[in-house]
C-alpha cells in the first residue's frame, strides 16, 4: 500500500515536472536558412548632381565609370534610370526609401560634382536602402579634371568596399604586351593602362621583344624579360620615367620569369645554364644571388606567398609539368597538383588562400584556382589558348591572356571572377598579353 | 479495511490521477499530435475558436488605443524633422549650441576621417595615351578626402537654393530618419503585448485537453488492473519525459500552438528567396543568428537584430548580417504569410543563416 501511495506521489511530483516543462516553453521560433540565391545585388546610381555648369557633362560622366564598375564586376546589377519613381534633385535632399525599395535598389549611390577650372571635387553618399539607413558616411575627393577617371574609381572601390566587406580593385593598372602584326612577324611592346582598358600608354618601343613584365608589390617599378641584347634578360623599369637597368646578366646565360618578392627588395625567377634550369633570388640593391633549386629538371615560374615564406613554382622533375611548393629559402619542394594534365605559371593570390594557374589538357587550356595545399582545384575557363593569370588587388579576379585560333589568331585580355563566373573581354586598342595587375593606387 | 476495499480505493486514485495527468504520460507523441491540426474535437474547435475571438476582440480594443496614444509622435515625427531642421541649420553654422540637432553633427569624429582618407592627388602630369615611351609622370592622386558633412554646413549661404540646402540637413539627421520606423515599431508591438496573456492562455489550454482523448482508453484499461511493476514503469517514462520536455524546451518551441512543419518551411523558403549570397565573398564564411519579433498579421516589429556571429572578420560579419537583415525585410515587406492563431508561437523567431552550402573558399 505505502509503495502504491509513493509511487502515485511520484507521478504527481513527474507530472508537475513536465508541466513546468511545457509552460517554460515560451522562447522563440528557431528556423534554420541554409539556400539562398545568387544574384547581382540591384542598386541605382543617379547622374550625380553637378553643382555648377562646368560640372555638367562631368557629373553624368562620373556616374558612369562607377555604374560600369560596380556593374563590371558582375556582383552588382545597375537599375534603369527609366525604372526611377523619385529623382534625386539636390545632393542634399532627403532620400525616399520607400520609392527605392519599390524598384528594389538595395542600395543608392547619391553624389555631386564641383568643377572649378581644373579643379573637381566628387562628393557622394551610400544609403542601404532596406535598412532606410546612409551606409556609412558621405566622402569628398578632390583632383583635377584630368584626373577625373580614377576620383570615379575610388568613388567605385568605397562603394564595393562598403557594401561586401573587402576592399575593391577599380583604381588600379595592368601592364602587359600590346601585340600587333600577324602571328609570324608580332610586334610586342611594354603598355600600361587602367584596369578596365582606359587611359593606355606605350613603355616600350617594338624594336626588340619583350615578355612577361610583372608589377612590383607598390605598383611603382615593373620587371620585364627583354631579348634587347639578343639573349633574354631581366629588366627593371620605374613606371614614373620609363628609367630602366638590366638586372641580372651573367654570360652565356639566360634569365626569365622574374617576381618581386612581398617587400619589393627581392626577384626571384629563373636560370637558364648549361642547359638546366633552376629558380634563384637575387636581392635588387645588392645584385647578391642565391640559387634555391637543384634539380635537372626544368623549374620555372616562381611565385612568392603574400607573406614571403613560401615559393610556388612549377616543374617537370616529375615527368609532367606540375605545381610545388618550396620554403622562400629553398629545400624541400611539395607538389601540390594532382590532377593530370600540365600546370604552369602559378600566382599565389594577394589574400594567400589560393593559388591561380594554367592548365593544360586533353588539348585545351584552363584558368584554374586550388587551395595552397593543392585541394579544392577549380577550373574556371576553358579554351584553344589561355595562360598568364594575374589577381586583382582584391583577389576576387583573375585577368589572363587569351588566343584564338588560326593564322590571323589574336591574343586578348580577360577577366573571370573566382566563382567561374562573369568572363569578359578587357578592351584593349590591339593585340594584348601577359597581363600582371598592380595594386590599389595610393 | 479489506482487500476490495483497498483494490477499490487504489483503482479509483489511479482513475482520478490518470484523468488529471494521463495525458502526460503519453508526452512523447505529444509535439506532434499537437501539430496535426487536422483531428480536431468539438472540444478543441470550441478552444481554437475562443483562442481566434481572444485577438480578434483585443486588436479592436488595442487598435483604437494605440493610434491615440502614439498617433502624435508617428505622424508628427516626419513633419518635425521637417520644420526643426529649417531653423537649426543656419544656426548650426555659427551657433552650435543652439539647437539639439546640430550638437550630435558637429562633435561626429569627422576630424579623424579626414586624416584616415588622405588620398592626395599630386597636381598630375598629362596623361598622354598612345605616345612612345612616354614620361609617364605620375598620375593624379586625390587630395586628402574630407567628410561631407562638415562642407554642407560651411556651404548653405553660398548656393542659390538655399531652401535645398535646408532640406539637407534632413538627410544627415539620421537619428530622424530612425526614429521614425521605430515609433511606427512600437505601436503595433504594444498593442500585441497587451493581447499576448489572454491569448496565449486560450492558446495553450486548447491542444493540451487535446491530447487527452487518445491515451485515456489504454491508461484506463491499465489503471483497471494495476500493477506495481506497470506504474513504476509509467513514474520512470514520466520522469524520462519530462527530462528531455525540458531539454526540448530549449531547443525547439513545442507548446501547443507549434508551427506545423510546412509552415515552417515555407517561412524558410520565403526567406530563402530573397537571401542573396555570394559565395566568393568572405561574408560566405560567416553564420548569423538574427532575431526577429513580428506583428500579429506577419509584418516585421522594428528592425532585426544580431543575435551572434560565427566565422569571418568583423566587416564580413556585418555584411552576412546586413545581407541577413535586407533578406528578411524585403520577403517580409507585405507580411510573412503565418496562422494567426499560432501568433504566439511566432512572434519571436530566431533565424540562422548558414551559408555553408554555398560556400566557394
Amino acid at each position: 500500500m505505502m509503495r502504491l501511495l509513493g509511487n502515485l506521489m511520484m507521478m504527481l511530483v513527474a507530472a508537475g515536472l513536465w508541466m513546468s516543462a511545457a509552460q517554460a516553453q515560451d522562447g522563440p521560433l528557431r528556423i534554420e536558412i541554409t539556400d539562398g540565391v545568387m544574384e547581382p545585388l540591384p542598386y541605382a546610381v543617379p547622374d550625380f548632381i553637378p553643382e555648377n555648369g562646368a560640372a555638367e557633362e562631368m557629373a553624368e560622366n562620373v556616374a558612369r565609370v562607377v555604374a560600369a564598375d560596380l556593374s563590371g564586376t558582375g556582383l552588382f546589377r545597375e537599375i534603369e534610370e527609366d525604372a526611377y519613381i523619385s529623382r534625386i534633385t539636390s545632393f542634399s535632399s532627403p532620400v525616399e526609401f520607400a520609392d527605392w525599395r519599390a524598384i528594389n535598389a538595395q542600395a543608392l549611390i547619391t553624389g555631386s560634382v564641383a568643377v572649378e577650372g581644373e579643379d573637381v571635387t566628387v562628393k557622394f553618399r551610400i544609403w542601404d536602402v532596406f535598412a532606410g539607413q546612409e551606409l556609412g558616411e558621405g566622402l569628398q575627393f578632390a583632383g583635377t579634371r584630368s584626373g577625373w577617371r580614377r576620383m570615379a574609381h575610388k568613388v567605385a572601390d568605397e562603394v564595393y568596399s562598403r557594401i561586401t566587406g573587402e576592399s575593391g580593385y577599380f583604381d588600379s593598372r595592368v601592364v602587359f604586351v600590346s601585340e600587333t602584326g600577324p602571328k609570324d612577324d608580332r610586334r610586342k611592346r611594354l603598355a600600361l593602362m587602367d584596369y578596365d582598358g582606359a587611359n593606355v600608354q606605350y613603355l616600350t618601343d617594338s624594336t626588340s621583344l619583350v615578355l612577361a613584365p610583372r608589377f612590383s608589390p607598390t605598383g611603382d617599378r615593373v620587371l620585364y624579360t627583354s631579348f634587347e641584347s639578343g639573349f633574354p634578360r631581366i629588366y627593371i623599369m620605374d613606371v614614373a620615367d620609363v628609367d630602366r637597368r638590366v638586372l641580372q646578366s651573367q654570360e652565356g646565360t639566360m634569365s626569365f620569369a622574374p617576381r618581386f618578392s612581398p617587400d619589393g627588395q627581392q626577384v626571384v625567377f629563373s636560370l637558364e645554364t648549361g642547359g638546366n634550369t633552376d629558380i634563384y633570388l637575387m636581392d635588387i640593391s645588392s645584385g647578391e644571388e642565391t640559387r634555391l633549386t637543384r634539380a635537372p629538371s626544368i623549374e620555372t615560374a616562381p611565385s612568392f606567398s603574400p607573406d614571403g615564406d613560401q615559393i610556388v613554382f612549377e616543374s617537370d622533375r616529375s615527368g609532367s609539368r606540375q605545381l610545388y611548393v618550396m620554403p622562400a629559402t629553398g629545400g624541400d619542394a611539395q607538389r601540390i597538383s594532382q590532377g593530370s594534365g600540365n600546370y604552369g605559371t602559378p600566382v599565389w593570390s594577394p589574400r594567400g588562400d589560393m593559388i591561380a594557374f594554367t592548365k593544360q589538357s586533353k588539348g585545351r587550356f584552363h584558368i584554374g584556382v586550388m587551395k595552397t595545399d593543392g585541394s579544392a582545384e577549380r577550373l574556371l575557363t576553358a579554351s584553344f589558348l589561355e595562360e598568364g593569370p594575374t589577381w586583382s588587388p582584391n583577389g576576387r579576379v583573375i585577368m589572363f591572356t587569351r588566343e584564338t585560333q588560326g593564322a590571323q589568331g589574336q591574343a586578348g585580355l580577360y577577366t573571370v571572377d573566382i566563382t567561374g563566373r562573369n568572363l569578359k573581354q578587357v578592351r584593349t586598342p590591339d593585340g594584348a598579353s601577359d597581363p600582371s595587375w598592380s595594386p590599389l593606387q595610393e | 479495511m479489506n482487500t476490495g476495499q483497498i483494490i477499490s480505493a487504489v483503482g479509483h486514485v489511479g482513475l482520478i490521477g490518470w484523468l488529471l495527468f494521463g495525458g502526460q504520460f503519453d508526452a512523447e507523441p505529444l509535439p506532434f499530435e499537437v501539430r496535426d491540426v487536422a483531428v480536431i474535437s468539438s472540444e478543441e474547435f470550441e478552444a481554437m475558436m475562443a483562442a481566434q475571438r481572444a485577438p480578434d476582440t483585443a486588436a479592436d480594443v488595442a487598435m483604437p488605443q494605440a493610434p491615440e496614444e502614439d498617433q502624435s509622435t508617428p505622424s508628427e515625427l516626419p513633419s518635425l524633422p521637417d520644420i526643426t531642421p529649417e531653423r537649426s541649420e543656419p544656426e548650426s553654422v555659427e551657433t552650435p549650441s543652439t539647437d539639439e540637432r546640430p550638437e550630435p553633427e558637429l562633435p561626429e569624429p569627422q576630424p579623424q576621417s579626414v586624416e584616415d582618407l588622405p588620398p592626395e592627388i599630386a597636381s598630375p602630369a598629362e596623361e598622354e595615351s598612345a605616345l612612345l615611351v612616354p614620361d609617364t609622370s605620375r598620375r593624379p592622386q586625390s587630395r586628402p578626402v574630407e567628410r561631407v558633412t562638415p562642407e554642407p554646413v560651411a556651404q548653405p549661404p553660398e548656393p542659390e537654393a538655399a531652401p535645398d540646402e535646408v532640406v539637407r540637413e534632413e538627410t544627415e539627421d539620421s537619428p530622424a530618419e530612425e526614429t521614425r520606423p521605430e515609433e511606427e515599431a512600437t505601436a503595433p508591438e504594444e498593442s500585441v503585448t497587451d493581447i499576448t496573456p489572454e491569448a496565449s492562455d486560450d492558446v495553450t489550454a486548447a491542444p493540451r485537453r487535446s491530447a487527452r482523448p487518445r491515451p485515456r482508453p489504454q491508461s484506463t484499461a491499465q489503471a483497471e488492473d494495476e500493477q506495481d511493476a506497470d506504474i513504476a514503469d509509467a513514474v520512470s517514462s514520466v520522469l524520462e519525459e519530462a527530462q528531455r520536455g525540458e531539454a526540448e524546451a530549449s531547443e525547439e518551441q513545442s507548446t501547443a500552438p507549434a508551427l506545423s512543419e510546412g509552415e515552417a518551411d515555407a517561412l524558410v523558403l520565403a526567406i530563402s528567396n530573397c537571401w542573396n549570397v555570394d559565395p566568393g565573398s568572405t561574408a560566405a564564411e560567416v553564420t548569423v543568428v538574427v532575431s526577429v519579433t513580428l506583428n500579429r498579421d506577419g509584418t516585421l516589429a522594428g528592425t532585426p537584430s544580431l543575435v551572434s556571429a560565427e566565422g569571418g572578420d568583423q566587416g564580413a560579419r556585418n555584411v552576412a548580417f546586413r545581407n541577413a537583415r535586407t533578406a528578411i525585410i524585403a520577403c517580409g515587406r507585405g507580411g510573412f504569410d503565418l496562422p494567426s492563431e499560432k501568433y504566439e508561437s511566432w512572434r519571436e523567431i530566431e533565424m540562422t543563416f548558414n551559408p555553408e552550402k554555398m560556400r566557394l573558399r
